[in-house]
């Protein structure tokens, strides 16, 4: 941009300190200035629109060039950075007048090529506009705005309540509260001021945001928002046992919340600074998936794993943050620093034994976990345009963790909990330290018109050591486990551009991974056995990835995309180590012991065809192909005397095909209508698949979603939202496994009107029906829900 | 290519066959004539819907550049420059306005944050246009809340291609799994013994925008572990993992759904993962 207004550290700058303005330092020839207007000026009908159409897009409120922020009279009067360049009541020697009359070379306002040069009349308008005092209307209609939006919501469910709150995000029974609000002013020195939120209660969902900001200056972000997750409390569902599916009886919800405060610095000229503190949280109970097995009384049949399962978290994190950022001879550096303090307890309790139809497990294990951490990272970034066509960029990370962390598990008996908890393996000191180093480098090209290039190299040198004092089976026990690794990612990306209407891209990515790990451990028991070991596992891990494809429009109603990707990740284990320190217990029990290396492919096709046929038709149509395999080759495999010899198979296999078409249509003015239908069909298979105890999981998922919305008259719309989805994962029972597959068909409507009262108020009625069906859960997570939805909009001006 | 090709396509669409009459194949002949037919001109409202600012009209990426520099000059390295088409004809539709609307009156006002001008970063609507099948995946019955307005896409992506603590492919420090670890402490956290498998990232499992399953699994049974920790068979009664017959363990549910290998992420005092 040829305008010295944007060079804020250059000549302005050395001028500005010498106090010689740019103005006055050459011979201006004042004879040329058109003479002022010979009328009253109005400021809103006759100088706003001159700086709308030419001022405001550089010197508004957003970043304003050379520190001119030209949108109240405070800032105009102050001037930017060489000084004031409005004189009230001498507009002949006003720079500002100077430079939008072009008499002032290289500080023509506006610039060539940002907007049109004022006309004579407009600069006789603005001397006569500052002659006359620089009269900023007091007229202007207030830029307070705020909102108030009052809303209401009662939901009745039939069924599985818990599902449905945890599906819907929504609480079933009456809620309500503040559905939104909102408050802005903007202040005559431009400090703007603005407040928003929610406070809905009954799903404990609340938010509010502060934000006072002052150009060139600083801010104030200042929030607190807080939403609740639900969670089903049953478990699976065996048909067989001919019970319904075990329920804990509880209300399961966690609370997830933070509270911010950022502090920014924007002078001009100087860094900008940002100083902030934020509270993260989690309390609350979570449905887990350990679901414990319930046992027949015939003694003979097998258990199925289906009791229900909770996990009570108290989570706690508090984050301070420093980020400097500053642009200095074209160089921009950025500094960054993230100190993070976690904890958290958590108790979760896990079936062992569970009579079937029993509603509480005959003995249970409770695995009780308290952690805490500090990690400091800290973040340095250097970036400059060495030339208009070379961007290079250069960072660091360090972060540092240091972790303490508890353990215990016990076994208990949940119908009698007078009895003592036989204890199992605990721990009170566990340390763990996890140090890390990050270099990248970073170059973007685009040597000729069209064609861009970018790569970067990052390396990422990671160690990590964990060791306890535990007692497993009642004995003392060291452990211990290191882990060493370093990572080089190299990425490049091409795009072409030149070709006509169309865009050739070429993405690849490379990582390299080295992996050294140390596990040990051993128990004072007197028994050296298979659960004393010491292991050391050096590991390769290489990954590639390449993508191209194309965008290309050739005609009014038609665009392509189509893309290609393969993903190749090849690891490799050499167990340099594996040792059992007992006397007869054969080697190779950790994982990956067994696993001499693996490797998966994946080839992923994307086609996206959009077409407009018709003016008031839209339609796109999509399809992807994910491909996957998985192979895995093994060591030999010693079990009591019995050698299996090592193998190289087709571990798993992953197929999925998605479609997607999406259409609009507006057959009338007034009415729109909207749909999106996805099939994924999808399949996985291992190579344990032998279609008796494991049968292959495949199926279908459906979805659809329509809306339409039809404007009554201008006060008056009706709108419709539809979804649906479905899934047919359902396993067949062989009798030995079993089936977790899922079946269901969800469907939600939501159907209502809103009308405007007034212009500045509007009240909205929505109805909605919810049916969710889960044939696989025996009905156990059915439910239908009917919802009622009131708002009342409120809105000034 | 050749194992891409022995997968096209064979899906089964019985129940809604009547609905899906486009298969690869004739949407790829369809690209195809398209291309050979190309024409001089293009609408470029054919590629996407862009949100409206009343009474503004497009400007193009380089007025936008003038102010937001800081997001332009990586631009060419991110992800969505893919779309990117340099000629005036596309900027309402591949440029910066294609995501936050015409900014014609944003300029006029002098900037200003949300002033006529859309801001994804709070309404996901804009991301939805082109991704659909994203907005599909968060419709279904275990979700992330986006659609509930209780997070954001760029909570986890970087649309401009230079955030350093999120992975977006361009040019900044992005590490795996990062912006997971910002919410899901508790999983990411180190471990004394670690599951081998978070080397390969959260996304292995987990299907991040909606999934059928909980704990939004993408898949549900024993075969979400299998597909790597599978070895040859050769007893048909047996299911050899390592150096245990899972076979009962199998019977009773998945590997962790049977109360055994609960500590799926890593344990602090269990090699095995039980706990």
């Amino acid at each position: 941009m040829p305008t010295r207004f944007a060079y804020s550290l250059s000549l302005p700058s050395l001028l500005f300190a010498v106090g010689i303005q740019p103005a006055l330092a050459q011979n201006i020839d004042l004879s040329a200035l058109p003479s002022p207007a010979q009328r009253t000026i109005d400021f809103r009908a006759d100088v706003l629109p001159i700086f709308e159409g030419h001022c405001f897009q550089c010197h508004g409120d957003e970043r304003p060039k050379g520190s001119f922020n030209l949108r109240h009279r405070e800032t105009a009067l102050e001037g930017g950075d060489y000084g004031a360049d409005i004189l009230p009541g001498d507009s002949e020697n006003s720079p500002l007048i100077h430079y939008v009359a072009y008499l002032e070379e290289d500080m023509e306002m506006p610039p060539v090529g940002k907007a049109e040069r004022l006309t004579r009349e407009q600069v006789a308008t603005l001397r006569a506009w500052i002659d006359q005092g620089v009269v900023w209307s007091t007229d202007e209609p207030s830029s307070l705005t705020y909102h108030v939006e009052p809303a209401i919501s009662t939901v009745s469910v039939s069924g599985n309540e818990g599902v449905f709150r945890e599906q819907n995000w929504q609480n079933d029974g009456l809620t309500g509260g503040i559905g939104s609000f909102s408050l802005a002013d903007r202040m005559d020195d431009g400090t703007r001021v603005e407040v928003q939120g929610r406070s809905i209660f009954g799903t404990e969902d609340h938010e509010i945001q502060l934000t006072l900001e002052q150009p060139n200056l600083g801010f104030l972000h200042l929030g607190y928002d807080q939403f609740r997750r639900f969670y089903r409390d049953n478990g699976g569902y065996y048909a067989p046992f001919g019970q319904s599916t075990p329920s804990l009886g509880r209300d399961l919800y966690l609370d997830n919340g933070r509270t911010w405060i950022d502090l920014g610095l924007t002078l001009p000229k100087w860094p900008t600074i940002v100083l902030g503190y934020e509270h993260r949280y989690r309390e609350g109970n979570k449905s887990m998936l350990h679901w414990g097995p319930v046992f027949p009384a015939d003694p003979l049949a097998a258990g199925k794993g289906i009791f229900a399962s909770a996990k009570q978290i108290d989570e706690e994190t508090h984050i301070v943050k420093l980020d400097v950022n500053h642009t200095w001879k074209g160089w921009t550096l950025e500094e960054s620093f993230r100190g993070e303090f976690t904890e958290f307890d958590t108790s979760r309790v896990v079936a062992d034994f569970t009579p079937l139809g029993a509603r509480v497990a005959d003995t249970a294990s409770r695995i009780e976990e308290d952690y805490d951490h500090f990690q400091g990272a800290n973040v340095i970034r250097v970036e400059k345009k060495l030339k208009p066509w070379c961007l290079v960029s250069a960072g660091y990370l360090y972060s540092d963790l240091s972790a303490d962390a508890g353990f215990n598990l016990e076994t208990f008996l949940p119908s009698n909990l007078a009895t003592a908890p036989f204890q199992g393996d605990s721990s009170r000191s566990i340390i763990l330290d996890r140090d890390s180093h990050v270099l990248n480098v970073n170059t973007l090209l685009t040597p000729v018109s069209g064609l861009s290039f970018f790569g970067g190299i990052q390396n990422d040198w990671t160690s990590q050591a964990g060791v306890g004092d535990v007692f497993v089976f009642g004995s003392p026990t060291g452990l211990g486990a290191n882990l060493d690794q370093i990572t080089t990612e190299e990425n490049f990306g091409l795009r072409y551009t030149k070709i006509r209407n169309t865009v050739l891209y070429l993405d690849t990515k490379f990582q390299q991974r080295e992996i050294g790990q140390r596990e040990n451990q051993f128990i004072d028991d007197g028994f050296p056995d298979a659960t004393d070991f010491m292991r050391d596992t050096d590991a390769h891990m290489d990954h590639k990835e390449y993508r191209t494809g194309l965008t290309y429009s050739p005609w009014t109603w038609a665009s392509l995309d189509t893309s290609v990707r393969r993903r190749l990740r090849q690891n490799e284990y050499d167990h340099r180590r594996d040792t059992d320190l007992g006397t007869f217990a054969p080697p190779g029990n950790g994982f990956s012991a067994f696993v001499r290396s693996r490797a998966t492919e994946t080839d992923d096709l994307q086609i996206k065809l959009t077409l407009k046929p018709w003016s008031r038709v839209r339609t796109a149509l999509s399809y992807r192909l994910t491909a996957t395999d998985f192979t895995t080759a093994t060591d030999s495999v010693d079990v009591f005397g019995t050698v299996f010899p090592a193998s190289n198979l087709l571990s798993g296999n992953y197929d999925a095909h998605l479609y997607t078409v999406s259409t609009t249509y507006q057959p009338k003015q007034r009415l729109y209508l909207s749909g999106t239908a996805t099939l994924s069909d999808l399949r996985t298979t291992s190579g344990v698949t032998d279609g008796t105890l494991l049968v292959p999981y495949a199926g279908q998922v459906y979805t659809f979603l329509g809306t339409a919305t039809y404007l009554a008259s201008k006060t008056l719309s009706w709108d419709s939202t539809y979804s649906f989805s479905m899934a047919d994962f359902g396993q067949a029972d062989t009798g030995l496994n079993l089936p977790i597959g899922i079946d269901y068909d969800r469907h939600g409507i939501v159907t209502g009107i809103t009308k405007k009262l007034s212009p500045q108020s509007q009240l909205r009625l929505q109805y909605g029906f919810f049916r969710y069906d889960e044939p696989t859960a025996g009905g156990a997570n059915d439910y239908r829900a009917h919802g009622i939805f009131a708002s009342y909009r409120r809105s000034f001006p | 290519m050749k194992h891409l090709l022995k997968s096209i396509p064979v899906p089964s669409i019985e129940p809604f066959k009547q609905w899906l009459p486009f298969s690869c194949l004739s949407m790829a002949t369809i690209a195809v004539l398209l291309m050979l037919g190309s024409s001089c001109t293009t609408v470029p409202d054919a590629v996407v819907v862009p949100p409206q600012v009343e009474g503004a009209h497009f400007v193009g990426n380089q007025k936008c550049a003038d102010c937001h520099g800081e997001h332009t000059r990586h631009f060419a390295g991110s992800v969505h420059s893919r779309f990117f088409k340099e000629t005036s004809q596309f900027h309402e539709v591949s440029g910066c306005e294609s995501c936050h609307g015409p900014g014609s009156k944003h300029i006029v006002a002098g900037g200003g944050k949300g002033v006529f001008i859309h801001n994804p970063g709070r309404d996901p609507q804009p991301c939805l246009n082109c991704h659909q099948e994203k907005h599909a995946e968060f419709r279904l019955p275990q979700h992330h809340p986006v659609l509930e307005g209780q997070m954001n896409c760029v909570d986890c992506h970087d649309p401009h291609g230079r955030e350093i603590f999120k992975q977006s492919g361009g040019l900044g420090l992005a590490r795996q799994d990062q912006q997971c670890a910002q919410c899901h402490r508790e999983q990411t956290r180190p471990f004394v013994f670690v599951h081998e498998g978070m080397q390969d990232g959260c996304t292995t499992c987990h299907q991040p925008h909606g999934s059928i399953h909980e704990k939004m699994l993408t898949q549900r049974d024993a075969h979400l572990c299998l597909r790597c920790h599978s070895q040859m068979q050769f007893d048909p009664n047996q299911v050899l993992v390592g150096k245990v017959d899972h076979s009962t363990f199998l019977a009773m549910g998945t590997c962790w759904t049977a109360g055994c290998h609960t500590a799926v992420h890593g344990s602090m005092v269990n090699p095995r993962l039980l706990y």
